[in-house]
Parts: C-alpha cells; structure tokens; sequence
C-alpha cells in the first residue's frame, strides 16, 4: 500500500490569501473554483463506507473556503479525524477551529527562515505570522505540525528552522523538497529549481540527525533512497488506494493533486465505486519505481505525477 | 561537548556541505549493492551508520556481507535481534567513516 491509512485529501478551494512562487497547485487571490458542500459531503459519506477515516484539508488555503466550518462540523458527523495544513496568516481562524474541536491536528508550512519564507510566499510578515499561528495553538493545548518545502537555499537553514519550530510544541515537521509543478513549473525561477540526487540524499540523512536531536517530534522526509523502493510493495490488484484526492473542481484522483485525469476515480456528487487501483494506475507506479530505484536519492511521488501524464 | 552539541554541529555540517561524487558514488553503490536489505541510513558521530535486516539468528549472519561495503572504514558493527515484533529477524548496524 502506498499507505496504509485510509486518507482523503480535500482541497476544497484553490482560493489562497498569498500567491506563493513553487505552488504546486497555482493557487492565488484570482482562483475562485470551490467545492461545493453537499456535493463533497455526499462523496465523503460513500468513502467511509469504504474505509477512509481521515481528510486532510488544504488547498489553496483553507481558512479562507467560506463553508469552512460548516464543511468540518459535517465531517466530523459523518465520523472522519480532520487534519488541515495552512499557512498561518489567520491564526483567529485556527485557533475557532481548534476551540470548536473540528480539526484534530494542524500543520502550518514553511518556507525557510524569514528572509527566504517571504520572498517565497510574495508577503511581509508572514513567517513572523505563521510563527505566531504555531504559538497560539500549542498555548491551547492542539497538537500541531509543520510542513517544510525545501530548497537549495532552505536546505542550508534547516538546523536552523528546526529549532526554532521545535520550541513552539511542534509534534510532527516533514521534508517536502520542491516539485516542478505548478507554479515552481511555469515561473521557470532557479531558486525553485528541484534538489539534486545529493541534496536530495543529504535531506534524508539530515532529517534522521534532527530524529536524535529531538526524540519527541516525528520527522518524515519526502524524499527516499531509490535502492528502498525495490523492497517495497507499493500497490497492487484489488487494493485499495490511498492517499486519494479531492480537487476544487470535484475531480476524484489517486495518490497526489496533479496526477492525470485519465486515472481518475469518479467526481464528487456521483455515484463512486471503491478506490482499486487499475491496470494503468498499477503500470505507471511500476515503471515509475523502476526508474526511481536506479538513482541515489528521489522524489518518488513528484516523479509518479509526472509520469502519468 | 555533549551529545545535543555534536548532533548540532552533524546537523548544520550536513545542511551545508556538499556530498562530493566520490562519497555520493559510494552511498549509492554501498545501497545498491547491499545483500540484506537497507532498513536506514542515519549520520552519526563516527561517520555513517547502515542498518541491514537479515532473517534468522545470529548463526545466519555472515560478517563479509558487510565488511565488503567500502563506503569508508569501519568503525563498528553490532548485530542485535529485532526484538519481540519481529524474533526470527537480526539486524546488522555498520558504522563507517563518511
């Protein structure tokens, strides 16, 4: 299994406060596409049925999708756990969220150290801000995480970052190297140009030194040694496939936001068979692995978007 | 200095340096030429620790299986069982200059 937690991903609005330079969604002030509520809440209830428990929001940023309470106050009667990944700049937001026991863990990302962080989401203050969301919802008791993209100029100010995010009560911060996708694609801007193997290979065995320095966070890295991917059963006949997504536009996709749509599972509002993984889905993830698993240090699932097109 | 100190200075070394060829050349070979699966790769003080998990007890093991990886020389290597999850499973940690 690609993992073995049953995850929606919810993108509900690719309406964004901030239009930061690597989104990978291209998300901004402009876009107004939104999900609408009852059509995602009758493709929710058909997904709990088939053994998904968990949403995970993002977007876009999703303190600013107008149905954003109503939409969790009705997961969570339907009984998923929601976790939701922002940017910080609406702290009041999260910290109602958390307070009216909707959203059970929040992630805030992250873009380097100030400097870096601002120039990259295009605002002043916002890593003072999103600092500020971390501060006020572990003073509240919420658990809490942080989503780091990497860089090459990030990666040197990771030690760094790590510290600092760790006095906030941080319980969890994953590695998330940036992806040509997007934003990051069409800006066509070196310093979002994508980590070499080294990098790459560096970030993982950094991300195991900051496990010692700090036992009581969880570090993940999106970034994996190619030679791990041989031994791993990524996914096949008849399972069910999870992380699956839900876009702003109703589309229902496996694995990653920006997979093909020709892989698609269904659109929110219809009928939806359960999530098996096809012949096609099956095929690319294979070849994708193949390729993956003759170099140092990959980004398998950046790589996986990329090839089903 | 103190084990938080020496992983400070590991961390910042690490996020800044980079790897040269021949030190990336030999991660990947020691990777892909591994004969027990690589259960991770993790710096430590002495250089690079590998983890190798290797099925059966300790008669199963066969030390040449890891001191032909020339990633650098070895510092150490310990093999301890898995543990209650796992008991018919060893694993195999080689320490070596990186």
């Amino acid at each position: 299994m690609l993992t073995n937690s049953k995850i929606v991903h919810v993108h509900p609005t690719r309406l964004c406060n901030f239009e930061c330079k690597h989104c990978y969604s291209s998300s901004g002030l402009q876009s107004k596409n939104s999900l609408e509520l009852s059509k995602l809440l009758y493709t929710t209830a058909q997904l709990y049925e088939y053994g998904y428990r968990q949403i995970s929001l993002s977007g876009g940023e999703p303190s600013v999708y107008p149905d954003l309470f109503e939409m969790c106050a009705n997961l969570i009667e339907q009984k998923f756990a929601i976790s939701l990944i922002s940017n910080g700049w609406k702290p009041n937001v999260l910290e109602k969220l958390h307070d009216g026991k909707l959203v059970g863990f929040t992630a805030i990302s992250f873009d380097g150290l100030e400097h870096n962080h601002d120039n990259i989401r295009q605002r002043s203050g916002s890593f003072c801000r999103a600092i500020e969301s971390l501060q006020r919802l572990s003073s509240l008791g919420a658990r809490t995480g942080a989503v780091l993209s990497v860089t090459n100029s990030s990666l040197e100010e990771l030690p760094e970052l790590v510290e600092l995010l760790a006095t906030t009560g941080v319980k969890k911060i994953q590695f998330h190297p940036i992806a040509q996708i997007g934003r990051a694609k069409t800006s066509r801007n070196s310093e979002l140009n994508e980590l070499s193997e080294e990098a790459l290979a560096r970030l993982i065995l950094l991300s195991g030194v900051f496990s010692k320095m700090w036992p009581k966070i969880d570090f993940h890295c999106d970034a994996i040694f190619g030679s791990r991917l041989i031994k791993e059963k990524l996914i096949g006949a008849n399972d069910t496939i999870s992380p699956i997504v839900v876009t702003e536009q109703g589309e229902i996709l496996p694995i990653a936001y920006g997979m093909n749509k020709k892989l698609g599972l269904g659109k929110v509002g219809f009928k939806l068979e359960k999530p098996i993984a096809s012949d096609a889905l099956m095929r690319i993830v294979e070849l994708t692995k193949r390729d993956c698993s003759e170099r140092v240090a990959t980004t398998f699932f950046s790589e996986l978007v990329r090839n089903s097109h | 200095m103190d084990d938080t100190q020496v992983f400070a200075a590991l961390a910042k070394n690490l996020a800044r340096r980079n790897l040269s060829e021949g030190q990336l050349s030999s991660l990947s070979e020691a990777l892909k030429n591994a004969k027990h699966s690589v259960i991770g790769a993790d710096i430590c003080t002495h250089g690079i620790c590998l983890d190798f998990g290797v099925d059966g007890g300790f008669e199963s093991i066969n030390l040449t299986d890891f001191t032909d990886i020339s990633i650098g020389d070895i510092h150490n290597i310990e093999i301890f069982p898995e543990g209650i999850i796992l008991p018919d499973r060893m694993r195999v940690r080689v320490t070596q200059k990186f």
